[in-house]
């Protein structure tokens, strides 16, 4: 039996979304992707800052 | 008891159930447990705090995309030169030399040129997209439009020369070109290359270099033809690793005595010099824009310097029915080169500048008189 990653709260097999507080319920997989990609991409942005700023020393 | 029933989706409900199962919509039993104030903080969950990070998502996505193009717009390719310098650190340690990243010979086919307006923006178009493969300094750069300037090169590039060796270079040119009359523009390019072979050439001259449509039609498409001037990064580079190379050829009398790295681009030079006299002896300005016109004057100038009788014909008029073997021995081993049991009269008109441009008023008498032949035919 899976938890309500919000609330914490018991959710069975058929739901969609948690009983307790509404949370829609996805897969792990969906915070994971949106995690990393939110991480890769502010990695990108600075990343392209300091190539900007390298660009004019080296 | 009846059933309680989700007023959106008609789903089966249970007793404490807040929110429908189904579709998520509220309960009265949800009602009436969130108007209890304390009960709200269950809504700010860490879910919550998730399905907003889509929202961040896709401003950081919108972010980056903004960030990327204001970057490139101001900086163009330049803006990667920090990944070249990291290359050519690992090209560096990988074989023990550096060696620069440019490519100097482009080759392009089936591509539209009209005038030689476009050959000469087609030539400073290929060294230029390749600066950001070279380090940024300021004082090199200046040198490199000096020289453009001065003597009409359409493009200089010593791309990571340092700021003392292209002094040098600069030195050399100006003092060995500023000896002869009348040869401004004719040369393309005076680039670092990375010969093929390491130390296969220290400087050599290249007169009529096919770089765009060489291979194609000449009814279809006109030529762009580079004269141009490489200096080997092999060398130019590695200074310290490549002067005793350089040292035991002067020593043992191969090249000029005198001499150094950078004179030997006053050899080079030489050739440029004796070619330009081969272009103003069949009347052509310069070689670098071939169409159906000039393209049978041009395949008549290269055959020429491949036979070597132009060469060979100059340096018997400086000879004078003295003996080659004698005279040139005076020069330099390097001015008697021979292929196939024949002289290259070209090396030793080369090396007579060079040995002209390094020992002036002591230079040998056989170089004085090929350098005073070049200057009559300016």
């Amino acid at each position: 039996m899976k938890n309500c990653i919000n609330c914490g709260a018991e959710i069975k097999k058929m739901d969609n979304y948690c009983r307790k507080c509404g949370n829609k319920i996805r897969n792990n997989g969906y915070y994971i992707f949106v995690n990393i990609v939110s991480v890769l991409l502010l990695i990108g942005i600075i990343l392209m800052v300091v190539l900007f700023v390298l660009s004019y020393i080296i | 008891m009846p059933e309680k029933r989700c007023v959106r989706c008609n789903a089966t409900l249970e007793e404490n159930d807040n929110f429908c199962y189904n579709c998520g919509h509220w309960t009265s039993h949800g009602y009436k447990y969130f108007k209890n104030k304390n009960n709200t903080k269950v809504l700010m969950g860490s879910a919550l705090k998730q399905s907003n990070r889509v929202n961040y998502l896709i401003i950081l996505f919108l972010i980056s995309i903004v960030t990327f193009l204001v970057c490139i717009n101001i900086r163009g390719l330049s803006l990667f030169k920090p990944f070249a310098y990291l290359k050519k650190e690992i090209i560096s340690y990988k074989y023990g030399y550096n060696s620069s990243l440019i490519k100097s010979n482009n080759i392009y086919n089936n591509k539209k040129i009209e005038s030689d307006d476009d050959a000469i923006s087609n030539i400073i178009y290929d060294s230029d997209s390749q600066d950001w493969l070279c380090s940024y300094d300021k004082k090199v750069i200046d040198i490199e439009r000096r020289l453009e300037k001065k003597y009409g090169i359409l493009s200089v590039s010593f791309c990571d020369i340092s700021y003392e060796e292209a002094s040098k270079i600069e030195n050399v040119i100006n003092n060995t070109l500023d000896l002869f009359p009348n040869i401004y523009g004719q040369l393309t390019n005076i680039t670092l290359s990375n010969s093929k072979e390491m130390g296969e050439y220290v400087a050599y001259f290249q007169p009529i270099y096919r770089f765009i449509n060489g291979s194609s039609d000449i009814t279809k498409y006109n030529r762009v033809n580079k004269t141009q001037i490489l200096l080997n990064s092999y060398y130019f580079l590695n200074i310290d690793k490549t002067k005793s190379i350089i040292d035991s050829k002067y020593n043992s009398g191969y090249y000029v005595k005198n001499g150094n790295m950078e004179s030997l681009i006053a050899h080079e030079l030489g050739h440029y010099i004796s070619f330009v006299t081969l272009l103003k002896s069949n009347n052509i300005n310069n070689t670098r824009f071939e169409d159906i016109n000039n393209t049978l004057a041009i395949n008549n100038i290269n055959n020429t310097i491949n036979s070597g009788s132009y060469a060979k014909e100059l340096a018997l008029e400086a000879l004078q029915g003295k003996n080659i073997e004698t005279e040139c021995n005076k020069i330099s081993e390097y001015a008697c080169t021979k292929r196939n049991d024949s002289y290259i009269y070209e090396e030793m008109i080369a090396e007579a500048v060079h040995d002209y441009y390094i020992n002036r008023d002591n230079s040998q008498d056989i170089s004085k008189k090929i350098v005073s032949i070049l200057r009559s035919r300016l």
